[in-house]
């Protein structure tokens, strides 16, 4: 293969990879379920095992050989589980999901690094152990296949796998039914589909065997082995085809096999209404990957078009001023109307296509929270809703660094131990809460927990010992709690008993306000915490308000406009130097641009005074403006990787007219009129 | 200073490879000395700041544009003019005699902006006018004295002499740094 | 008129790698499938001069769409490899039994599939 292609090819394989070990995360959080409930679902063992299989195979031909040689360990490991060699038990699936957390750091270092040199001798044994240290493999269990009536056509069409879920049917009772079906070959795909989902209902579908039907050029047939609990008549109703048989497969020596093995598996069922199959092939012939870089280049294509539309308009515009209302002058302005409203459906796609349910993080969580919790000997109740909020898939793959710190230090230093939590009269298990929900154009994340909670005498007194307040300054508990967030104050000295108390939690703010979010904190000492972060559903292009002020023009993104207000300019008071107004019995901060910016001023005679409010979640403050000018559905552009990231500006835009123009960082200028000289 | 000289010479090459393909394939170019027209040749464009001619390399220009409504941005340091929209490009303008401390002189319409290549974005220079595209021996090009008038040496990769004028080669990666 | 070749395979990189290395042997017409379920879909109405399938694959296997095509009136005569790994040596035995002509196992260098696909496209 040639280089390009070898580069191409390693990048699918990092790709599919990943996509694997997602995958396999989450069935092996789904096989944990089942395995509390003594309900493993065969097809999630079976799934992992080929996601292992599959990995094994593609790192062995693009040579990276510690994966393909844990994958190769890993898979032995599920082969004998989805063989029912081996018990499925919670130390098992500790092993499994080590050995998944070490095949993540290797994909990891083949991104990074290009090579996967890396110890794995710690997760081979691991494996091995669990394989060879369960001495007792089911002895004499052989259960042969020649006991089973089944005719020669089949059996030798069976995989060893399907030969030990017909076993395993039988070992635990199952009556054995062979359903023929014959199929139109115009029509077969969703026959067989409706047929396969009918069946699962009633029992487990072992094989699906295709042959040629009588009329090969026309038809194609079936036959359906199924291990079910209900009789033949219960099979035949639910069928409704027509041209379909449904004959008992007979199996000897019934009585006996409880004695044969003993401790049977745990049950093994199919979840009702989940069926595998019907997933594997909507799944593989309905989705597509998309490089997200791909996604970006056509985002920012529409963006161009959104910019020339905006050009359009603004022709239209000056055609109507200095032409006035001629047909053609109409006629264009219908079709600018028609293309917007186009434009507008372009852009919906292409950002409906960007997003994904958040549900994917909360897995990733889902597993985290399991390795600490173990680490750490406290219990912990995860709990989740929201899975299906949506969100930018780059926002979404942000967001999970800051929400596991948030989570990592709730389990550190906000869950009590269990003994501790007794003491206190509080359920032995902790709870942590993950909830996302969709408020406006934002989306918010909710991490909560019944831990200990944060003591604000204690935050006051450091934040006072570092130099972020004053001794005999009067702050209200949010703002206090606020100072956790602030650079250096997690690390300045330990606020709990376990070291290392809120480790970057300044980190995590300025990830989440890099997105344009924000975070804010409120706890109650000995119930708990509440993280609340609010987020944007999509950074790509985003509706926004344009403003002048000292003769320049500036964009504000609108999902941070509350309203706009224009007062008259004696209702602006002074309170300890800062500009304030009152708005609905409530105290309105005020900022000027040409303050923060340093802008000229400009000495308008109105008696009036415009303010934007802007502000996300519960922060507010009022910007005062010289005009308010126009909405605009803007792509936001960053400055350059050259200029560092200016605060209080989030990056330009261009409006139409050629020029660029600034928006405006709402996030990071409330932050900084808050905090005031503090910083 | 010897560490500057490796330096000048560690970025010739890959002029060099450009240079050795089109002088295989054109016929000697105009103002080209005979007996150096086997040398490997550094193509650059001649701009003025003030006084001075300076060059850069001709393959980190993307375009040269009129000096179009340029956006300040606040609390950007005094050497970035402001932003500039271009086909839908943001770029950030330096003015390069701020930034290498040269005195300040008044644009006429002669003024450009030419915009470079860096990495995977665009940066824009201001400079005072444009002079001419040179080709120049690699081999002539002296290494920067110490102090060029006033200019500082991390700014000059090498001096180089185009049809009896003194071009100074500018080291455009660390005009369009930021510290 | 070029000859066609049938990959049904599961793991979408895989997929690819065979098929670029099909590609890097002569010009062909290069269908794939993801499964055996599409390869199923795909096979009415057309002739294909080689099929490639892995074993391991959900809902329709290999063996079972092996033991399709080697019954089937029209497609029983187009050559089939099968692609295994080395511990499912029962699986191999059986799809060789089922009447595949030949199998390659993963991991598998270019040259161990375009030998046996040059053979049975007879082109060597």
């Amino acid at each position: 293969m040639t280089e390009k292609g070898q580069d191409k090819a390693i990048a699918e394989f990092l790709a599919e990879s990943e996509d694997i070990l997602e995958s396999i995360g989450n069935n092996l959080v789904k096989l944990e379920e089942g395995l509390k409930k003594s309900n493993i679902n065969p097809d999630v063992v079976n799934t992992i095992f080929r996601g292992a299989h599959s990995l094994k195979g593609l790192s062995g031909m693009l040579g990276f050989s510690t994966v393909s040689e844990l994958s190769h360990n890993l898979e032995n490991l599920l082969d004998s589980l989805r063989l029912g060699k081996l018990d499925l038990t919670s130390s098992v699936l500790d092993g499994l999901f080590s050995s998944l957390e070490t095949l993540n750091n290797l994909i990891t270092r083949i991104g990074s690094e290009g090579n996967d040199q890396m110890d794995i001798s710690k997760a081979l044994s691991t494996i091995n152990k669990i394989l060879h240290g369960d001495s007792e493999e089911a002895a004499g269990k052989k259960l042969e296949m020649s006991d089973i009536n089944l005719s020669s056509s089949i059996l030798e069409v069976l995989t060893e796998y399907e030969e030990h879920r017909l076993l395993e049917n039988v070992r635990k009772g199952s009556r054995l039914f062979e359903i023929r079906a014959n199929f139109d070959l115009t029509t077969f795909d969703q026959d067989l589909q409706r047929l396969t989902k009918d069946l699962s209902e009633k029992g487990e579908i072992i094989t699906t065997l295709p042959s040629t039907g009588s009329s090969p050029d026309a038809g194609i047939q079936f036959n359906i082995i199924l291990g079910t609990m209900s009789g033949e008549k219960e099979i035949k109703e639910i069928i409704s085809i027509e041209t379909t048989t449904v004959n008992e497969i007979q199996y000897a020596a019934e009585t006996d096999i409880s004695e044969i093995n003993p401790e049977p598996l745990p049950r093994m069922e199919n979840a009702a209404g989940e069926d595998s199959f019907i997933n594997d092939i909507k799944g593989l012939t309905k989705t597509v990957r998309v490089d997200i870089n791909k996604l970006d280049n056509l985002m920012n294509l529409v963006g161009e078009l959104i910019l020339n539309k905006n050009m359009l308009q603004k022709i239209v515009k000056d055609m109507r001023q200095h032409h006035g209302f001629s047909t053609i002058a109409g006629d264009l302005h219908k079709t600018t109307d028609l293309l917007e409203r186009k434009l507008a459906e372009l852009q919906d796609g292409v950002l409906e296509v960007r997003m994904i349910p958040i549900g994917q993080i909360f897995n990733r969580m889902a597993r985290i929270i399991r390795k600490l919790s173990k680490a750490s000997g406290k219990k912990i109740n995860f709990k989740t809703s929201g899975e299906d909020t949506e969100l930018d898939k780059l926002v979404i793959e942000d967001i999970a660094d800051p929400l596991m710190h948030i989570i990592r230090n709730a389990i550190d230093h906000g869950i009590e131990s269990p003994e501790e939590r007794k003491r206190l009269k509080k359920p032995a298990e902790g709870v942590i809460r993950l909830e996302a929900y969709q408020k406006g154009n934002h989306v918010v994340v909710e991490v909560e927990d019944d831990g200990a909670g944060i003591d604000p005498e204690k935050i006051f007194k450091k934040a006072v010992a570092i130099g972020l307040a004053q001794k005999d300054e009067i702050l209200d508990k949010e703002q206090i709690l606020d100072f956790i967030f602030f650079p250096g104050f997690s690390t300045a000295e330990k606020v709990s008993e376990i070291s290392g108390r809120g480790v970057g939690m300044d980190v995590v703010k300025k990830n989440i306000t890099a997105l344009g979010g924000m975070v804010g904190i409120a706890s109650e000492t000995g119930k708990g915490s509440l993280f609340t972060i609010t987020l944007p559903i999509t950074l790509a292009i985003i509706p926004a308000l344009i403003i002048r002020c000292s003769e320049q023009t500036f964009a504000i993104p609108l999902n941070a406009v509350s309203e706009n207000l224009i007062v008259p300019k004696d209702s602006i008071q002074t309170v300890e130097k800062r500009e304030v107004i009152k708005l609905r019995d409530r105290t309105l901060s005020l900022l000027r641009l040409q303050k923060v910016f340093g802008l000229n001023a400009v000495n308008g005679h109105s008696k009036k005074a415009l303010i934007v409010v802007a502000g996300l979640a519960e922060k507010k403050i009022g910007i005062i403006v010289d005009e308010f000018v126009d909405k605009h559905e803007i792509v936001i552009k960053p400055i350059g990787k050259t200029l560092k990231k200016i605060p209080g500006i989030a990056g330009a835009t261009e409006l139409g007219d050629k020029r660029a123009v600034l928006v405006l960082d709402v996030g990071s200028l409330i932050e900084e009129s808050t905090r005031g000289g503090k910083s | 200073m010897t560490d500057k000289k490796r330096k000048a010479q560690e970025v010739t090459p890959t002029v060099v490879m450009e240079s050795v393909e089109n002088t295989e394939q054109k016929d000697l170019p105009e103002g080209a000395d005979l007996e150096t027209a086997n040398d490997k040749m550094a193509e650059v464009m001649g701009f003025k700041l003030g006084e001075e001619e300076y060059a850069i390399d001709i393959m980190r220009i993307k375009e040269i544009t009129p000096i179009l409504d340029l956006t300040p941005i606040p609390r950007a340091p005094s050497y970035i003019l402001g932003i500039l929209s271009l086909r839908g490009n943001i770029l950030p303008i330096f003015d390069a005699k701020k930034k290498m401390g040269l005195p300040d002189t008044v644009l006429t319409e002669k003024a450009r902006i030419i915009v470079l290549k860096n990495e995977d974005e665009q940066v824009g220079l201001l400079v005072d006018s444009i002079t001419s595209a040179a080709q120049i021996p690699e081999k002539s090009i002296e290494p920067p004295p110490s102090i060029i008038r006033g200019v500082e040496a991390e700014y000059v990769k090498g001096i180089g002499r185009y049809k009896g004028r003194m071009m100074i080669i500018m080291n455009i990666d660390e005009i369009i740094r930021m510290e | 008129m070029k000859r066609s070749i049938l990959v049904v395979e599961d793991s979408a990189t895989m997929r690819s790698l065979i098929a670029s290395t099909l590609e890097d042997m002569g010009d062909y017409d290069i269908t794939e499938a993801s499964n055996g379920f599409e390869a199923l879909k795909i096979l009415p109405g057309r002739s294909f001069d080689l099929i490639i399938t892995d074993i391991n694959m959900p809902d329709i296997n290999g063996l079972e769409l092996v033991n399709f095509v080697k019954k089937h009136p029209t497609y029983k005569d187009t050559p089939l490899i099968i692609v295994t790994t080395e511990k499912a040596e029962e699986d191999r035995k059986k799809g060789m039994a089922l009447g595949a002509d030949d199998y390659i196992t993963k991991p598998f260098s270019p040259d161990a599939l375009q030998n046996a696909a040059r053979r049975l496209l007879k082109e060597e």
